[in-house]
């Protein structure tokens, strides 16, 4: 179970301009961990994932996949691209093809299966997102909510191990939100890992067992979101802003009543000023 | 004037729902060029006429506007009606009609006659082509024709995104249009609106640009490589499929045997109009 699954060691990348995008980066995620990189915008979060499968070679420093180091060969990208399979921010991105059935059998073309399993897989990987009975519609007359849930369509059929999802509920409304988390959940209690990146931290909150920060392309601090969240100077340092219940907590302590500011959730924080109260 | 936007309204329309628009994309594209075809080459009047009442037929088939489908028509005449149009003064034969230098000539009106009526058919196929096929089924019915892998993925993606470029132009205007941007407005120098204008392709071909490398970048991470295959769902034609088709080839063959037989009694329809 503790088996590491993706790794990056001293991970650093400068862009031909001069511009250092990430600086000795150091991520280890287990094995069917829900993880969230958060970071303001511009902190290096797309150019690290896009290390993560091979797309772009650090400058120095390497990603491990399985304990292996990703070797830049051809065949052993497309390896590793089957295994961590990257949903990225814009599905305009990702949607290329003239209907959803295509864009979802891009994958399992280039993985080169049988036609009957490639078949197979569209019509499964579509269920599984809840887009059943769209594969003959054109991406470009489906909803926000419906293009992002095709897009991990496509890259749920290639069957990864490890998903990586750019900003997963950027734009969405919050049924197309909680639609997407149901997705992510479902996955990861089949095995898979998930790895986001969001600066939502409602949302981080909800679902990540684990959290990154990510600031100016450096990793400023890691830990479960009771660690993270509580710690002000760091959430201010990062741009980032902690939760509402986490905001509750402190005013309260500031009025002098007794409460654990590290308490996170909904029903935890009632939790704390019930038994403040009551004392 | 006709509009990019207006591909989006043309795209609906040939997504709605009739026999003819339920037909397998394959029959319709092999149909459409059987009809050109058998137009081109009749030198007579007789089958490009009757092929267009059968072209009528269909439109009406496939619940199509015949206003819409005329003026369509009207839109893509002067292409080639330009080149019919000098054609009864300048080809030899017998002067019929003569002002100072300008002639007629009667087998310069013929031949220009008879390539009109072969355009109007053929473009009338074309137009129900046009607009019973979303442009996606017209790129898969070519990949599965054995259109080259690559053109055809060119085809497919530039189908996919035209969609895309023509929102972001929409949306580009709009935003120019809330600032009271007008290219005709007349209380800002002709210059100045130009270079806006100039700035909006500009910025179009930027975008283009970006998309372009954002897309290829997630097709790499799906393993894309120049041997990837698109997927196309094996579906075959059904009967009703065939038998449009085989309808057309038989109205052809009958209308080849009464010409080749009976050319005589057709009078002005069934005379060889053509030039050698």
């Amino acid at each position: 179970m503790e088996q590491i699954h993706l790794e990056t060691k001293d991970l650093s990348f400068t862009y031909p301009d001069g511009t250092q995008a990430l600086k000795n980066v150091n991520i280890q995620i287990k094995k069917g961990e829900k993880i969230a990189i958060m970071g303001p915008n511009g902190a290096g979060k797309s150019t690290l994932f896009s290390h993560f499968n091979g797309l772009t070679e650090p400058t120095s420093g390497h990603v491990e996949v399985d304990g292996e180091k990703i070797v830049f060969e051809r065949d052993e990208l497309l390896k590793v691209r089957q295994k961590v399979g990257i949903v990225f921010q814009d599905p305009n991105d990702q949607l290329f093809a003239p209907t959803v059935k295509e864009d979802v059998a891009f994958g399992p073309m280039n993985l080169g299966l049988e036609y009957d399993e490639v078949k197979r897989r569209i019509a499964e990987s579509l269920e599984m997102v809840g887009m059943n009975g769209f594969e003959d519609k054109t991406p470009h007359h489906l909803s926000g909510g419906q293009q992002k849930r095709v897009a991990i369509a496509g890259i749920v059929a290639m069957r990864p191990e490890i998903m990586i999802l750019d900003e997963p509920t950027a734009g969405l409304d919050p049924e197309g939100v909680d639609k997407v988390l149901d997705i992510l959940n479902n996955l990861n209690k089949e095995g898979i890992s998930i790895v986001i990146s969001s600066h939502d931290i409602e949302m981080v909150n909800h679902f990540a067992d684990k959290i990154y920060v990510l600031y100016d392309g450096e990793i400023i601090a890691e830990g479960d979101k009771h660690q993270i969240f509580s710690n002000k100077e760091l959430l201010k340092k990062a741009h980032l802003k902690a939760p509402v219940t986490t905001e509750i907590l402190y005013k309260l302590k500031e009025n002098g009543l007794d409460v654990d500011t590290k308490k996170i959730s909904i029903n935890e924080t009632v939790e704390e000023i019930l038994k403040s109260k009551k004392s | 004037m006709a509009d990019i936007t207006q591909i989006i309204r043309f795209d609906d329309l040939a997504s709605k729902d009739s026999p003819i628009h339920n037909l397998e994309g394959r029959i319709k594209l092999i149909s459409t060029i059987l009809i050109i075809l058998v137009c081109v080459i009749s030198k007579e009047l007789f089958i490009p006429i009757i092929l267009e009442i059968f072209l009528l037929i269909v439109l009406k088939i496939a619940n199509l506007s015949y206003i819409d489908s005329f003026k369509r028509l009207l839109m893509l005449l002067p292409f080639g009606g330009a080149i019919i149009i000098f054609q009864p003064f300048i080809q030899p034969g017998n002067v019929i009609w003569s002002y100072s230098w300008l002639q007629v000539t009667d087998f310069g009106l013929n031949w220009a006659i008879l390539l009109l009526v072969r355009m109007i058919a053929s473009l009338t196929a074309i137009i129900i082509y046009s607009s019973t096929t979303p442009l996606q089924e017209m790129a898969s019915s070519f990949r599965k024709l054995k259109m080259p892998r690559d053109l055809a993925m060119i085809l497919s993606i530039m189908v996919r995104f035209l969609f895309l470029f023509v929102d972001e132009l929409a949306a580009i205007r709009k935003s120019q249009k809330s600032r009271n941007f007008s290219i005709h407005a007349k209380n800002t120098p002709y210059k100045w609106r130009v270079k806006q204008v100039g700035y909006t392709i500009g910025m179009m071909f930027l975008k283009a640009y970006e998309q372009g490398e954002r897309v290829h970048k997630s097709m790499v991470s799906r393993g894309f490589s120049d041997a990837s295959e698109m997927f196309d769902e094996k579906k075959s034609p059904e009967k009703s499929d065939y038998l449009y088709l085989l309808t057309i080839i038989i109205i052809v063959i009958i209308l080849e045997i009464i010409i080749f037989r009976y050319s005589g009694q057709l009078g002005y329809f069934g005379q060889n109009l053509a030039i050698n």
